[in-house]
């Protein structure tokens, strides 16, 4: 994605995107479109605010109840019956980090470990100046697992919406992290390991929260990490993107 | 209690669909709960087919599900992406067949009503302003507008069913099109 990034559309891209918004393209100019919009951002926002301007029109749809078959060839189709939720999923992974913190006589080397790569080992984009007004996402995954936490920072205001779905502990806490490309990492927030958190950023790191910035969640004694760094395992990573 | 389907904000649906990302079946039963009743309503107003419309239905729920994490990076409302990614699938499938949508019966080619105040919307207060904005444009642009969006038609199918020539049906969209962004603004 993002191949064609800001780039300023065409007056014929212009039109390309309202009408497909619209639906009135034939089918080579709808797959056309259609795959303009995974791969240029401009042309996706365009489409996207033509899109917001006209579903109010679906508003005269009336509702109809699909047969309950529907729902039950969804969940087959998903395999979402009877399977291992993602949060078991999560907890099998987690169990095997406790098992791995066992043979590591503690948890900071772990931590040491999993940050030093995350510090030294990753070839990671300087963080971009972006313009304030932009909101950037961030999905923190756990390798193994599914996303461990999503991330809207809006940049303007300072605010970052998480929604987070963590093995729950009652021995431990969450902690969120900035991982610069130099220095420390520099705690957020502790977060809830399942639900909603709505965090206030302070200037200072809403500065360094750009394009490819990283975030980390390690695991910490109840209360957050003692030392201000992470002293326990570094559970998901990710980095701020534009959208 | 108040009915939850009719009262779903936006932000119940951000919710639903960030829960989805998430791996969350419970909230994905939510979300299916409370908007696949629209949404079909959505698809068979495009395929007047109901068997054909539930496929549509189903598969739209499985995408979904596997992109809801792409939710976040995109700018629509939350009903505005619902919506598109089962209009889509409808429109994909109604232009596979290759062949015109059959007649329809009459009721169907009655020109929509007005939505009365009771009437509850997905997309909340925006559908007055789309309202207003309709009915600054010459009626049967309007109509064109409308019932061309709402049946998925393509240029074609739209001057096949309005039986006007598929340049004047170009204009008139277009044209209303431009009307459309100046009166409801850039977001």
């Amino acid at each position: 994605m993002n191949s064609v990034n800001k780039s300023e559309l065409s007056e014929k891209e212009r039109w390309l995107a309202a009408e497909f918004a619209m639906g009135v393209l034939e089918k080579d100019q709808h797959d056309q479109a259609s795959m303009l919009y995974d791969q240029n951002v401009a042309f996706q926002h365009e489409v996207d605010t033509w899109t917001s301007r006209l579903t109010p029109m679906l508003d005269d749809v009336e509702p109809q109840m699909p047969s309950p078959a529907v729902w039950s060839q969804i969940e087959n189709r998903l395999g979402l019956v009877d399977s291992q939720t993602p949060a078991e999923g999560f907890a099998a992974w987690w169990q095997s980090v406790n098992l791995w913190r066992g043979l590591s006589f503690g948890t900071s080397a772990v931590a040491a470990i999993a940050l030093a790569m995350l510090i030294y080992g990753n070839p990671l984009t300087a963080p971009q100046t972006v313009p304030a007004t932009q909101d950037l996402v961030a999905t923190l995954t756990a390798e193994g697992a599914g996303p461990a936490m999503v991330a809207r920072l809006d940049r303007e205001n300072g605010h970052m919406t998480v929604l987070t779905n963590m093995q729950a502990s009652a021995e431990h806490d969450h902690e969120l992290w900035l991982v610069p490309q130099d220095g420390n990492p520099i705690s957020l927030a502790l977060v809830e390991a399942q639900g909603s958190a709505d965090l206030q950023i302070d200037q200072a790191i809403l500065d360094q929260l750009g394009e490819g910035a990283t975030f980390a969640i390690s695991v910490e004694p109840l209360g957050g990490s003692p030392t201000g760094l992470p002293t326990g395992p570094v559970i998901a990573t990710g980095q701020l993107r534009t959208i | 209690m108040t009915d939850a389907r009719r009262d779903i904000s936006a932000k119940t649906l951000e919710y639903l669909i960030g829960r989805t990302a998430l791996g969350d079946k419970k909230a994905f039963a939510e979300l299916y709960s409370s908007m696949a009743p629209k949404l079909f309503g959505v698809c068979f107003r495009i395929l007047r087919d109901k068997q054909e419309a539930e496929d549509v239905l189903q598969d739209a729920f499985v995408k979904i599900w596997q992109k809801a994490d792409r939710y976040a990076q995109g700018r629509a409302t939350p009903v505005a992406w619902l919506s598109t990614i089962v209009r889509n699938q409808a429109i994909d499938r109604v232009r596979m067949r290759g062949k015109p949508t059959e007649q329809i019966d009459d009721h169907f080619d009655l020109p929509d009503k007005d939505p009365t105040p009771e009437q509850h919307t997905i997309s909340g207060q925006v559908a007055k302003q789309i309202d207003l904005c309709l009915e600054e444009l010459k009626q049967d642009h309007a109509q064109c507008v409308r019932r061309t969006y709402l049946g998925g038609w393509s240029y074609q199918q739209a001057a096949d069913e309005l039986k006007v020539p598929i340049n004047t049906v170009k204009t008139w969209i277009r044209r209303s099109l431009l009307s459309l962004k100046e009166c409801l603004g850039n977001e």
